[in-house]
């Protein structure tokens, strides 16, 4: 077995001392005032935490407010874009309706022939073996 | 009282010693042990009607200690980074405060408070995990059941993750000390 230096024998006794250092931590006995100063503290929280719910609760009804009142405009604009478009595009309508009537009851689309009553011409007469006496 | 501020008002009483100790082993400082035990506390009654009873109160109480703890240490350990990067292009130098455990001689209690510094550097180095099964095995009051229940693992785990904290401890230790 390899001999220890001094110095490692030094090294091993400094590291001993500083490990039984934590050894010999005695426990601590808990200052009196400690549980008047925690209550102190969560009184302080609870009031703290109140105020900032009511912060919250004023900051929401301003998002809220300000929400309407962007809504609120949203609409006012697009009925007056409505209103003004309203008046140039009537005409605009009964125009296209006027050409799809127009388009659909030409010649090219009919289904049928007109039969010849309609078209004006005096009926035949029928013979005379089928004539009612 | 309500029966709930009663209720927490025996939580309080009952845990604070233990919350306060467990905090302390962390974090090597009586006043900040106590802040965050404030904090503990005050997160137990936020959420103790979101408690849901899967493992026992005190179970639940110590693990919040553990985790704000950690969270001290994590932001002690970004402030301190901070301060060496002011260190270096020369603005205010912060003197990190620990306090060591009560000695009566003075001179014991100054080489205490260099060799709690000098743990603590090694602690720094070490996993969330492996740092916290170590501590809470050298505090009294916990078996490795509850040192398993409160990280929610094994007991072989937790065993094995006291070893290699030491075991790596050790090695820092020595690098150290052969250093200085």
């Amino acid at each position: 077995m390899p001999r220890m230096s001094h110095n490692d024998m030094h090294t091993r006794e400094e590291v001993k001392r500083t490990m039984a250092v934590l050894d010999g931590i005695r426990p601590i006995e808990v200052h009196p005032g400690f549980r008047v100063r925690l209550m102190q503290r969560i009184e302080e929280e609870s009031n703290a935490g109140a105020l900032t719910a009511n912060g919250i609760a004023s900051r929401l009804n301003y998002r809220f407010a300000l929400m309407l009142l962007l809504i609120i405009i949203n609409l006012g604009s697009a009925l007056v874009v409505l209103l003004q478009n309203a008046g140039d595009s009537a005409p605009a309508i009964s125009e296209i309706l006027g050409n799809f009537g127009d388009e659909y009851s030409s010649s090219t689309f009919a289904y049928y022939q007109e039969p010849a009553p309609y078209a004006g011409e005096p009926l035949e007469a029928a013979p005379a073996d089928l004539q009612a006496p | 009282m309500t029966p709930r501020e009663e209720q927490f008002r025996d939580i309080v009483q009952e845990h604070q010693e233990m919350v306060v100790n467990t905090c302390y082993r962390f974090v090597f400082n009586r006043e900040d042990a106590e802040d965050i035990a404030q904090d503990v506390f005050i997160e137990v009654h936020r959420s103790l009607e979101r408690f849901r009873e899967d493992s026992k109160l005190s179970t639940w109480i110590y693990r919040i200690a553990v985790t704000k703890s950690l969270d001290h240490l994590r932001r002690l350990k970004r402030k301190k980074r901070f301060s060496s990067l002011k260190r270096m292009i020369g603005a205010e130098d912060p003197a990190i405060n620990i306090a060591a455990p009560s000695r009566d001689n003075p001179e014991e209690a100054l080489e205490d408070n260099e060799r709690i510094q000098v743990l603590q550097v090694a602690l720094d180095a070490l996993p969330d995990s492996q740092k916290t099964a170590f501590l809470l095995s050298k505090q009294d009051g916990y078996s490795n059941q509850e040192i398993a229940d409160i990280m929610e693992t094994s007991v072989s785990a937790v065993e094995s993750l006291v070893h290699r904290a030491k075991k790596k401890l050790q090695e820092l230790l020595e690098d150290y000390y052969r250093r200085h």
